[in-house]
C-alpha cells in the first residue's frame, strides 16, 4: 500500500487538491457540497475527462492533440443538424460520429508516424482543416438542436446520480484496465518511455502511436455528442475551451508532458479539480474568462513541478 | 518540440580528397537545403500572385501590391517572431493570445485615454514581457516550449477576454489611416515589410542570431562552444513575443477595432508561413527572407479564393493542408539533398 501511495505520489496529491478545493468551495459558500451541486459538478467535470482520456493517451505518447476542440466541435454540429430533433436517428448517428472521429485521429496518426511529421504541427493542421470544413459545411452558422435523448444523456439523473457520469465511470473503467492491465497499455507506456527501447524489444511504436491518437479522437466526438446534449444545440466555437481544459487535466493529474509516465486515475482528479475550480471562481466574483487564466496557470505549475521532480529523481540515480 | 525524425548522420567528417564530380554533387546537396526552399517559395508566391492578377485583371500594380502588403503585415510581424523560435527547434503557441491581448487592449483604451502613444509602449512592453515568461520557462526550467507557450496562450486569451468580452471598441483614426497611406510615393504598409526585412538582414548578422542557429541545429555543439542556451532562449522568446504585440497595432490598424480572439486563428498561419517559407521544424535552417514569400502565398491565397468565387472559409482549409503539405515537401527536399550528400561524400 505505502509502495503505491509512494509512486503515485502525484495521483494522491491530485485527489488531495480536490478535497482542499471541495472543502474551500464550501467554506466560501455553505451548501456548495450538496448532492445536487455535486452532481452539476460531476456533469460540467464529465466534458473534460472524456476529452481529457484521449488528450492523456497522446500524451503518454509524448504527442499532443491540438485538434480535439475543432473534432469534438464536428462531431456536435453534425450530431444536432442530422438528428433534426429525432432521438431515434442517434442509434445510427453516434456510431458514425464515433468512426469520424476515428478517422480524423487515423490521419493525424499517419502524418505523424508514416509521414513524420511533428504532432503539434499535423494536429494544428488538421484542426484547421477540420475547422474550415465545418465553417463551410454550415456556412459560418449554427448546428439545430439536440435531440431529447442526448439531452437525457447529457443532463438527466437516476437518482442523486447523473447519466453522464456512468459515461465517465465507463471511461474511467476501460482507460484503466487498457493502461494496467493489457499489452498495448505495456507498449503504450514503453513507447512514450523511449522510443528506441521499446522498438528494440519488438514494440511497433509506429501502431502504438497511431492507435492514440484514433483513440483521442473518438473521444472527442463523444464528448461533441455529449456536450451537444448538455448546452441544448450546437454552435461553432463551443469546443474551444476543451484544447486547453484537456491538457491542463492531463498535467494536473500527475502525467509527465514528456510522456511514458500518468494515469487516467490522476486525469480524473485533474478534471475534477477544474470543475471546482470553475464553480469556485464566479462565487469569488471573477469572470468566465478567468478559467482560461486558471489552466495556463495549473498547466505552468504541474509541469513545472514534474519537471522539478524528474530532475531531482535524476540526480538521485 | 516532439522530435520524431532522428538527427541526420554526420556527413564530411574525416572524409579525404574527393573527384571534382563528387565535390560538385555535394556542392549540389548543399545548394538544395540552403538555397531551394526559400526560393520555391518564392516561386510559389509569384505564381499565386499571377494566377491572382489573371484572375482580376488590373491587380498587377503598386497599389494593388500595397493592399497585398497591408492585409499580410499582421501575420508577416507575427512570422518574424515565429520563425526566429523555429530557428532553435521550439514553437510560440503563445503569439496567438498576445495578439488578441494586444488588439483587446488597443481598441479599448487608445481612444478612450487619448494617448496612443502611451498605450502601444503598454502593449509592446506586455509583449516583451510575456516572451521573458516564455523564454525563462524554456531556457532555465527546460520545459518543453508547446506546452509552455500553450499554458500562455491559454493565459493572455483569457485576459483578452477580461479586457473586451466581444469584438468591438475602436481605435483613433489618424491611428488606423496609417496602413493605408503612402510616404515617399510607396503605400507604409510596404515600407514596413522593407524595414523588416532589412531589420532581418540586419539582426543575421548579430551574434546573438548566430547563437539561435548554432543552438537551433546542434545544441550540445553549441554548448559546449560556449552559447549559453537560457540567454539565447528567453532573447528569442522575447523577440517573439514583442512581434506579436507590433502584429497587435498593425491587426488593431487594419482592422479599425479590436477581437479578443482575433490571435487563434492566427497562430497556425504564423506557423505555415515560416514552413513554406523553407525554415525548417527541426531548427537551424532558414530565414524571414523565405518567410515573407509564405507570407505573400497565405495572403495571396486568400485573394485567389476571393476571385474565383468560393466561400472565403476555403482559406481557413487550404491554410492547414499548406502547413502539413508544406512540412512534407521541406522534408522531402531534405531527404533528397541527404541522400545527394550521401552519396557525394561516398
Amino acid at each position: 500500500m505505502k509502495q503505491v501511495l509512494s509512486r503515485n505520489r502525484p495521483v494522491v496529491a491530485a485527489y488531495a487538491l480536490v478535497l482542499v478545493l471541495a472543502v474551500a468551495g464550501e467554506i466560501i459558500a455553505p451548501g456548495f457540497l450538496r448532492v445536487s451541486h455535486l452532481d452539476q459538478l460531476v456533469i460540467e467535470g464529465s466534458f473534460t475527462a472524456i476529452v481529457a482520456l484521449g488528450q492523456l493517451f497522446v500524451i503518454l505518447t509524448g504527442g499532443v492533440d491540438l485538434s480535439i476542440p475543432w473534432v469534438l466541435n464536428g462531431a456536435a454540429v453534425l450530431l444536432t443538424t442530422f438528428a433534426h430533433g429525432s432521438s431515434a436517428r442517434m442509434a445510427w448517428l453516434i456510431p458514425v460520429l464515433l468512426a469520424g472521429g476515428a478517422v480524423v485521429g487515423l490521419i493525424n496518426g499517419i502524418g505523424v508516424t508514416v509521414l513524420r511529421v511533428p504532432p503539434i504541427i499535423m494536429t494544428l493542421g488538421m484542426s484547421t482543416v477540420v475547422e474550415g470544413a465545418l465553417l463551410l459545411y454550415t456556412n459560418g452558422g449554427s448546428g439545430g438542436n439536440a435531440p431529447s435523448a442526448d439531452v437525457y444523456l447529457a443532463t438527466h439523473r437516476w437518482g442523486p446520480l447523473p447519466v453522464v457520469s456512468l459515461v465517465w465511470i465507463g471511461v474511467l473503467v476501460a482507460a484503466t484496465v487498457t493502461l494496467s492491465a493489457t499489452p498495448f497499455g505495456r507498449r503504450l507506456y514503453a513507447t512514450g518511455l523511449s522510443r528506441r527501447v521499446a522498438e528494440f524489444a519488438g514494440v511497433s511504436t509506429g501502431k502504438v502511436t497511431a492507435t492514440v491518437y484514433v483513440i483521442s479522437g473518438v473521444a472527442a466526438a463523444l464528448a461533441g455528442v455529449v456536450l451537444a446534449g448538455y448546452v441544448g444545440q450546437s454552435y461553432l466555437g463551443m469546443g474551444d475551451p476543451y484544447l486547453f481544459s484537456s491538457v491542463a487535466a492531463v498535467a494536473i493529474g500527475g502525467a509527465s508532458i514528456l510522456g511514458g509516465s500518468g494515469n487516467y486515475v490522476g486525469t480524473t482528479a485533474g478534471a475534477l479539480v477544474l470543475a471546482l475550480l470553475a464553480a469556485i471562481l464566479p462565487i469569488l466574483g471573477l469572470p468566465q474568462s478567468a478559467l482560461e487564466i486558471v489552466y495556463g496557470c495549473v498547466i505552468l505549475a504541474a509541469v513545472s513541478i514534474s519537471s522539478g521532480r524528474l530532475s531531482r529523481r535524476r540526480e538521485s540515480l | 518540440m516532439v522530435n520524431q525524425v532522428d538527427t541526420p548522420p554526420r556527413t564530411g567528417s574525416g572524409s579525404s580528397p574527393r573527384s571534382p564530380g563528387q565535390a560538385a554533387r555535394q556542392l549540389l546537396g548543399q545548394t538544395l537545403t540552403t538555397d531551394m526552399r526559400p526560393l520555391a517559395a518564392w516561386v510559389l508566391a509569384i505564381a499565386f500572385y499571377l494566377i491572382y492578377a489573371a484572375l482580376q485583371p488590373g491587380t498587377l500594380s503598386v497599389d494593388q501590391i500595397g493592399t497585398l502588403a497591408s492585409d499580410g503585415l499582421a501575420l508577416a510581424t507575427l512570422a518574424l517572431g515565429q520563425g526566429i523560435v523555429i530557428l532553435t527547434a521550439g514553437i510560440d503557441l503563445s503569439v496567438g493570445g498576445i495578439l488578441s491581448l494586444g488588439t483587446a487592449l488597443a481598441a479599448t483604451h487608445f481612444t478612450h485615454t487619448g494617448s496612443t502613444l502611451v498605450w502601444s509602449v503598454v502593449i509592446l512592453a506586455i509583449g516583451l514581457g510575456g516572451g521573458a515568461v516564455n523564454g525563462f520557462l524554456v531556457g532555465w526550467l527546460g520545459l518543453q516550449p508547446f506546452i509552455v507557450t500553450l499554458a500562455t496562450w491559454s493565459i493572455f486569451d483569457g485576459i483578452a477576454l477580461i479586457v473586451l468580452p466581444t469584438q468591438g471598441g475602436s481605435v483613433p483614426a489618424g491611428f488606423s489611416d496609417w496602413i493605408t497611406s503612402n510616404t515617399a510615393g510607396l503605400p507604409n504598409a510596404i515600407w514596413a515589410f522593407l524595414v523588416m526585412a532589412a531589420l532581418w538582414l540586419w539582426f543575421r548578422r548579430t551574434r546573438l542570431a548566430r547563437r539561435i542557429y548554432a543552438l537551433g541545429s546542434d545544441r550540445e555543439g553549441a554548448g559546449m562552444a560556449g552559447v549559453s542556451a537560457t540567454r539565447t532562449l528567453l532573447a528569442t522568446y522575447m523577440i517573439s513575443g514583442l512581434c506579436a504585440a507590433v502584429a497587435a497595432l498593425f491587426y488593431a490598424m487594419e482592422t479599425a477595432s479590436g477581437d479578443p480572439t482575433a490571435g487563434d486563428g492566427l497562430i497556425l498561419p504564423s506557423v505555415a508561413a515560416v514552413v513554406i517559407g523553407g525554415t525548417s521544424l527541426f531548427g537551424g535552417q532558414g530565414g524571414f527572407i523565405g518567410t515573407i514569400a509564405g507570407v505573400l502565398t497565405l495572403t495571396t491565397l486568400g485573394d485567389v479564393i476571393f476571385a474565383v468565387n468560393l466561400p472565403s472559409y476555403w482559406t481557413v482549409l487550404a491554410d492547414g493542408l499548406l502547413l502539413i503539405l508544406a512540412v512534407l515537401a521541406g522534408g522531402g527536399l531534405h531527404t533528397l539533398q541527404q541522400r545527394i550528400a550521401r552519396r557525394g561524400a561516398s
